[in-house]
């Protein structure tokens, strides 16, 4: 079978062979490799779009379980999309309000992962403020609606307003 | 086409002078103000009202009369089309309501600029309004000079409106612009933004949503037969962003707006993150309206939402379309 896969490695040197590596491991075929040089994300990520040949289904799902383990990001398999990104904004007193225990809220759901955090402390008594990045699994239904809600009630909870993206 | 001007306020003057200005071919029989008026059935003569009028009330022009007020000049039915352009009102409309009712329960057809009385009495004002066979236009109530409802009904006729997400207050937005360029905190680009009549001296009813809010509900009605009210609003306002945030987002790619969303199931008013290249992310005054609807997808409409010539222009389209 033929899939096109479009994958999010750090842009750093190596990253290509060790995405190259799993499809060689399962016996399969690279067709076109595409590397999106001028879509480097904010947090250094690169896209590199993959067209590859593989036996069957055995043979992808052992190439995505292999980056899964390796934290290299797989956005979308045969224009399928795996995870669904959600930035949220936070202002409040983030720190204070046990920081950690906000974010466990949203991994705990378990299809869901805060992936990155940007906080900027306030000044003395006054209040902090953070944009998050939270990963869903797209093929959770409602996910996003879900992880939102979670979200929206911890703002509640701990008196932190929350800035949706559009 | 004769009208007749209610109220004599900033809009009522924008109307007043474009006219005369641009020399359209509109007859104003009529201009109120507050328990008075000015009146010919021939044409009041604009040119002098202005001159009259250019740094006193309309109470305090020439011609004016005592005896005259606008719910007798109304009663007249002495113009075609009547222009409703009193103080907005959320809490209980009026007087702008009373007088809109009056006006099409007389069989005459309404166009206003005021959010009170389309905000709480929408059903109700289009429904007489269609029972007395008259056309009720509030272009200038949503947007300013920017085109929403009309562009709706008129040129994407036809469509189904599935959500309709924008930026409809131009003090908000200059406020998180400058906090953005700036770097500076709320009260101080507020208290600026005042300075410059940008900001009213009272600044709750933009920087709490209130006007935001009442321009989604106005969508909701309009667009999505709903029979929404303010207190149906999830509003949230913006007093609460500091420059921190707004300079997080910036170098995460996005920028801060209050944006009003309206769906079938959805009515908010709130602060979000919006990606800086996307349609809706206009900077300033400027305010911005993205309509997702079935055939056409998206359209997305940018212009200046308040001013005295800019919203005296959606007005007169509204007069002109009649």
């Amino acid at each position: 079978m033929r899939l096109s896969m479009d994958v999010m490695p750090k842009d750093v040197p190596g990253e290509l062979v060790r995405i190259l590596q799993p499809i060689a491991r399962v016996g399969g075929n690279v067709i076109t490799v595409i590397h999106r040089r001028d879509e480097v994300s904010l947090r250094g990520n690169l896209p590199v779009h993959i067209v590859f040949e593989v036996e069957g289904k055995a043979q992808v799902d052992c190439i995505v379980d292999t980056y899964r383990a390796e934290n290299i990001r797989v956005v979308k398999i045969d224009e399928v999309k795996c995870f669904s990104e959600l930035v949220v904004g936070m202002i409040g007193h983030i720190v204070h309000t046990d920081l950690s225990e906000t974010i466990n809220s949203v991994d705990s759901l378990g299809f869901c992962k805060v992936s990155d955090m940007q906080i900027e402390m306030g000044n003395v008594k006054e209040e902090s403020c953070a944009i998050f990045r939270v990963d869903v699994d797209s093929s959770v239904a409602d996910g996003c609606k879900v992880v939102m809600s979670k979200i929206r009630e911890t703002g509640r909870k701990k008196n932190i307003m929350i800035v949706e993206s559009v | 086409m004769k009208i007749c001007i209610i109220g004599y306020g900033t809009v009522g003057r924008g109307v007043v002078e474009l006219i005369h200005k641009k020399k359209l071919d509109v007859t104003v029989v009529g201009v109120c103000g507050r328990n008075c008026g000015v009146y010919d059935e021939e044409g009041i003569d604009l040119g002098s009202l202005i001159d009259g009028t250019k740094d006193v009330g309309l109470d305090k022009y020439p011609g004016v009369r005592r005896d005259i007020d606008a719910n007798k000049m109304i009663d007249m039915k002495c113009a075609d089309v009547y222009v409703e352009l009193t103080p907005t009102n959320v809490v209980d409309g009026e007087p702008g309501y009373s007088f809109i009712r009056r006006i099409l329960a007389n069989g005459c057809h309404a166009v206003t600029s005021n959010k009170g009385p389309v905000v709480l009495y929408y059903n109700e004002l289009r429904k007489l309004a269609s029972a007395n066979n008259v056309k009720f236009l509030y272009e200038a109530t949503v947007g300013g000079a920017m085109p929403v409802l009309n562009l709706v009904r008129e040129n994407l006729r036809g469509n189904r409106v599935a959500s309709v997400r924008g930026i409809l207050n131009g003090t908000t937005n200059y406020i998180l612009t400058r906090m953005g360029s700036e770097g500076a905190g709320f009260s101080q680009i507020l208290k600026e933004a005042q300075e410059l009549g940008i900001a009213e001296k009272d600044p709750s009813y933009d920087v709490d949503g209130v006007d935001a809010a009442a321009k989604a509900v106005i969508i909701a009605n309009e667009f999505f037969s709903r029979d929404a009210h303010m207190e149906d609003v999830d509003v949230c306002g913006i007093t609460r962003i500091t420059p921190e945030f707004v300079s997080l987002a910036w170098k995460n790619g996005f920028s801060v707006k209050l944006i009003v969303e309206v769906g079938r199931d959805v009515l908010r008013v709130a602060p979000r993150l919006i990606e800086r290249n996307h349609p809706l992310c206009v900077d300033g005054v400027l305010n911005a309206v993205n309509i997702t609807v079935d055939m056409a997808r998206e359209v997305t409409v940018v212009g200046y939402g308040a001013g005295k010539y800019e919203t005296a222009g959606a007005v007169i389209s509204d007069i002109l379309s009649i």
